[in-house]
């Protein structure tokens, strides 16, 4: 009878336990990859930003970045969309003063905040992304993935200059790599639009972004699957046509 | 010759002298007569023909006062007409001041020019089409009240050759004009 | 027992396969466009005697003006190299310079400017090129070297090494103002007087080739129209119609011209062939038809007509007479002038009670006002439809701005003294002078 047991019953436990393991891993929650949407509601300035700790200090409200999104669509107000637009823009200076940097490419590398306040920060981003994002509920995994998205998209944005032969729905894919420490190691062409100056364009904005310091803060696994290659789709629909 | 000769035609020329001055002296007469008679006549006609005189002096003296009446009228009224912003048409005081102008040039035979000017909005070319309108405005107002069309000639200078620089209604509407010239 | 067999089997399944590892995507949809930053190093100059011009300078307000370009201060650089052995990358990055041009300028009599272009982020060199000509046309080949370094870095073509005309007003107060029809290069500079009058000058025009111009003079004391080429000076009376004799504008292929009389009773348009003079009416309307501009096609113009009330833009189409009108926005539409790829037209817009130069797109007939000065008037496109140049009123005088199509940036050109009124800005032509 036991001989029966030790035969049978054994490897049957045995299987049936390998099976049970298998079952609770397939079925545990895992988070779902997936392409973050992260392309804000159109026509709405991005309000919040991921700020170094010395720009925390009193400053008037964030200054909304070039207003490219409401142009095209208020042609009833001429005059205000180009009166936003300053006097012969001549020298670099002109500009910077008004522009907030997300990222400070040329700054030493310490992260400034923790990720608590990371989060008050950059709440309304997340959640307008989030909207758009409805199947990963996997608590602070993605969040934190959503985050870190949003804020390279933010700093890549602030650096695209498009070239005078840029036009709405032009597409270039770019495939970058990074290290752990946020700085990009490859860019390359995955996918061109056809026009050079505009891949050059896309290019160009990852390379002077240089670096994303959250990445640093990411932890091994989130990294390797999500950051240490991803891709970035340049599809330009704020353009006058 | 023989003497015989020579005193016969002595006395020959001698009698046809006598008969010459017999002559001559009635025609003398009859000239005296008749210059007299002529005398007369012309003085007659002098007279008369210095009436005449006097009368066409006084008539042309009127018709100078007369032209130099209309010509003073047409003076006054001006030779700028002006109009509204993107109008052609002819005011009431527009209308009376061209008719001074107009009576003047049925009692002459002067031809006139009509420039056409705006003010400086909007494009020059079409600006310019709408000075020749106010020409032409003032041209069609004076063939209908009878001045030969050959007479007038209408052109249009557009925002060109403004009389006031500046902008502003107060400049704008010195340059929307039709110069009579 | 069944059901368990089924757990069994779907487990076995599911540990077979793996989930879709799909890799992270990040959608950029927008940009924010700030002038790309570039370095234009002053050239060496390695010829023979004093140099004429700042070649590089001229480049450096070239590449300004056009909006995309932010080109760094001299006094930021930290050196000044003309070989591509001087030049040191970490120069440039420091202070945050994306592109770098070194080059020289080289001869006596004759010049030659040789340039490079460098990515400085890359640290490659993307382009070298040489232009050359007499030394008196310097700044003529600065200008086609902003050209290219232009078209390098957009993939358009530039329209820095072209030519402008417009007239010139001298107002004497005392009698009649001087008007001169000028010649001039692209930013301005270099005027040269091409007629000199005491009556008015209107509605200059190029021929398609570039070698012509057209006017309308006063100077029979009438309007008519005039053709002269540039090379020889030779003039030519092309009309002599009672009335209007205004708005010339050649044909694409250089064939006819359109023009607009009034000798019919009103103004309407009329297309005059070159060769034989022979006239075909194109309009008859009672209303003013004036203003004609080609489409690049050569196959209709544009016009602008009252015939609705007020001026508006209108299309005519040579093939069918057909007339239809473009233009449905603000009261007043006028003086239209087509960018070369046909779809973008500037013209004189009136909205808010001012006068601005606004652009409609032909394709999605949106309309944008460029423009914030009023009292504006003849706008004329680049060659490469890049830039709209107008004129505008400055206190009692006239001005030439310009703005970019895109709205992006605005600058004057250097004011001289009088009034300056009705650019035209030339096609693009391969001998200039």
């Amino acid at each position: 009878m036991w001989d029966r047991i030790h035969w049978v019953g054994m490897p049957v436990l045995m299987t049936l336990l390998l099976h049970a393991v298998v079952v609770v891993t397939l079925l545990w929650r895992w988070p779902d990859p997936r392409t973050v949407e992260a392309s804000a509601p159109p026509a709405a300035p991005i309000q919040a930003m991921l700020v170094s700790a010395e720009q925390l200090r009193p400053k008037p409200a964030p200054v909304p970045p070039r207003p490219v999104a409401p142009r095209p669509r208020t042609p009833p107000k001429p005059e205000a969309n180009t009166q936003q637009r300053p006097e012969p823009r001549v020298q670099p200076t002109v500009v910077a003063p008004e522009r907030v940097d997300l990222i400070e490419a040329e700054d030493p590398p310490t992260p400034e905040l923790s990720e608590a306040e990371l989060a008050a920060l950059t709440r309304a981003e997340i959640e307008a992304a989030l909207a758009l994002d409805m199947q990963s509920d996997n608590g602070a995994s993605a969040t934190l993935r959503d985050r870190v998205s949003a804020t390279i998209r933010l700093a890549v944005v602030n650096r695209w200059t498009r070239p005078p032969s840029a036009r709405n729905g032009m597409l270039a894919v770019l495939a970058i790599q990074l290290v752990p420490t946020g700085d990009v190691v490859s860019v390359s062409v995955e996918q061109s639009s056809g026009d050079n100056a505009f891949d050059r364009s896309a290019i160009n904005a990852v390379e002077k972004a240089a670096r994303f310091p959250e990445v640093a803060q990411l932890d091994t696994r989130t990294f390797e699957r999500d950051f240490r290659r991803f891709t970035l789709i340049f599809r330009p629909e704020d353009l006058r046509y | 010759m023989t003497v015989f000769a020579r005193i016969g035609r002595a006395a020959l020329v001698g009698a046809f002298v006598t008969v010459l001055a017999a002559c001559g002296g009635s025609v003398k007469e009859d000239e005296a007569a008749a210059a007299e008679a002529a005398a007369q006549q012309q003085a007659a006609q002098e007279a008369a023909r210095a009436e005449a005189a006097r009368q066409q002096a006084a008539r042309a003296r009127e018709e100078a006062a007369a032209q130099a009446a209309l010509a003073d009228a047409a003076t006054a009224a001006g030779t700028v007409f002006y109009f509204d912003f993107d109008s052609s048409e002819l005011s009431r005081e527009a209308r009376a001041a061209i008719d001074a102008h107009i009576a003047l040039m049925l009692s002459n035979r002067a031809s006139a020019r009509l420039e056409g000017h705006t003010d400086e909005r909007g494009s020059r070319a079409y600006n310019q089409a709408l000075g020749e309108r106010r020409a032409n405005a003032v041209r069609d107002y004076m063939v209908a009240n009878g001045v030969p069309a050959y007479r007038l000639e209408s052109i249009s200078y557009g925002e060109e050759n403004p009389v006031a620089y500046g902008s502003g209604e107060s400049n704008w509407q010195q340059n929307r004009r039709v110069e009579l010239k | 027992m069944l059901r368990m067999l089924k757990v069994v089997l779907c487990v076995l399944g599911l540990s077979l396969s793996t989930w879709a590892s799909a890799q992270l995507s990040i959608e950029i949809t927008q940009g924010v466009d700030n002038p790309t930053p570039v370095a234009i190093v002053p050239f060496a100059w390695r010829g023979v005697g004093a140099p004429s011009e700042d070649v590089a300078r001229i480049v450096d307000n070239d590449l300004a003006h056009s909006g995309q370009f932010a080109p760094v201060n001299r006094r930021d650089m930290l050196s000044f190299p003309s070989r591509a052995s001087e030049l040191y990358f970490r120069d440039w990055r420091a202070i945050s310079a994306e592109y770098i041009v070194i080059g020289e300028v080289r001869g006596g009599a004759r010049i030659e400017v040789e340039y490079q272009l460098f990515d400085a982020i890359r640290q490659v060199k993307i382009a070298s090129g040489v232009v050359s000509g007499v030394a008196s046309e310097t700044r003529m080949l600065g200008h086609q070297v902003a050209d290219q370094i232009y078209e390098q870095l957009t993939g358009i073509p530039g329209a820095f090494a072209t030519r402008l005309l417009y007239v010139s007003v001298n107002r004497n107060p005392n009698g009649k103002d001087f008007y001169r029809l000028t010649l001039a290069d692209s930013d301005g500079r270099r005027p040269i007087v091409l007629l000199e009058s005491r009556d008015p000058i209107l509605s200059p025009a190029w021929s398609p080739d570039g070698s012509e111009v057209a006017y309308v003079s006063y100077e029979t004391s009438r309007p008519a129209i005039y053709r002269q080429n540039l090379m020889t000076g030779n003039r030519e009376q092309l009309t002599n119609f009672t009335g209007l004799n205004s708005s010339p504008a050649w044909s694409p292929d250089g064939s006819a011209m359109a023009m607009v009389l009034s000798k019919d009773g009103n103004p309407d348009l009329y297309l005059m062939d070159l060769a034989t003079r022979e006239l075909t009416r194109l309009t008859q309307h009672y209303a003013i038809d004036t203003e004609p501009t080609w489409m690049p096609d050569g196959r209709s113009l544009l016009f602008t007509s009252d015939r609705g009330g007020k001026p508006q833009i209108y299309r005519y189409e040579l093939q069918t007479g057909r007339i239809n009108r473009v233009t449905f926005e603000g009261a007043y539409n006028a003086r239209a002038r087509v960018a070369q790829d046909g779809r973008n037209v500037a013209m004189i817009h009136q909205s808010g009670g001012q006068y601005h130069i606004a652009v409609q797109d032909l394709v999605t007939d949106r309309v944008t006002v460029l423009t914030t000065t009023d009292l504006d008037e003849s706008p004329t496109i680049a060659p490469n439809g890049s830039m709209v140049l107008y004129a505008t009123k400055d206190g009692e005088r006239s001005i030439l701005r310009a703005v970019a199509v895109d709205g992006g940036v605005r600058f004057s050109l250097p004011a001289r003294e009088g009034s300056v009124q009705e650019p035209a800005w030339s096609p693009y032509v391969n001998a200039q002078r």
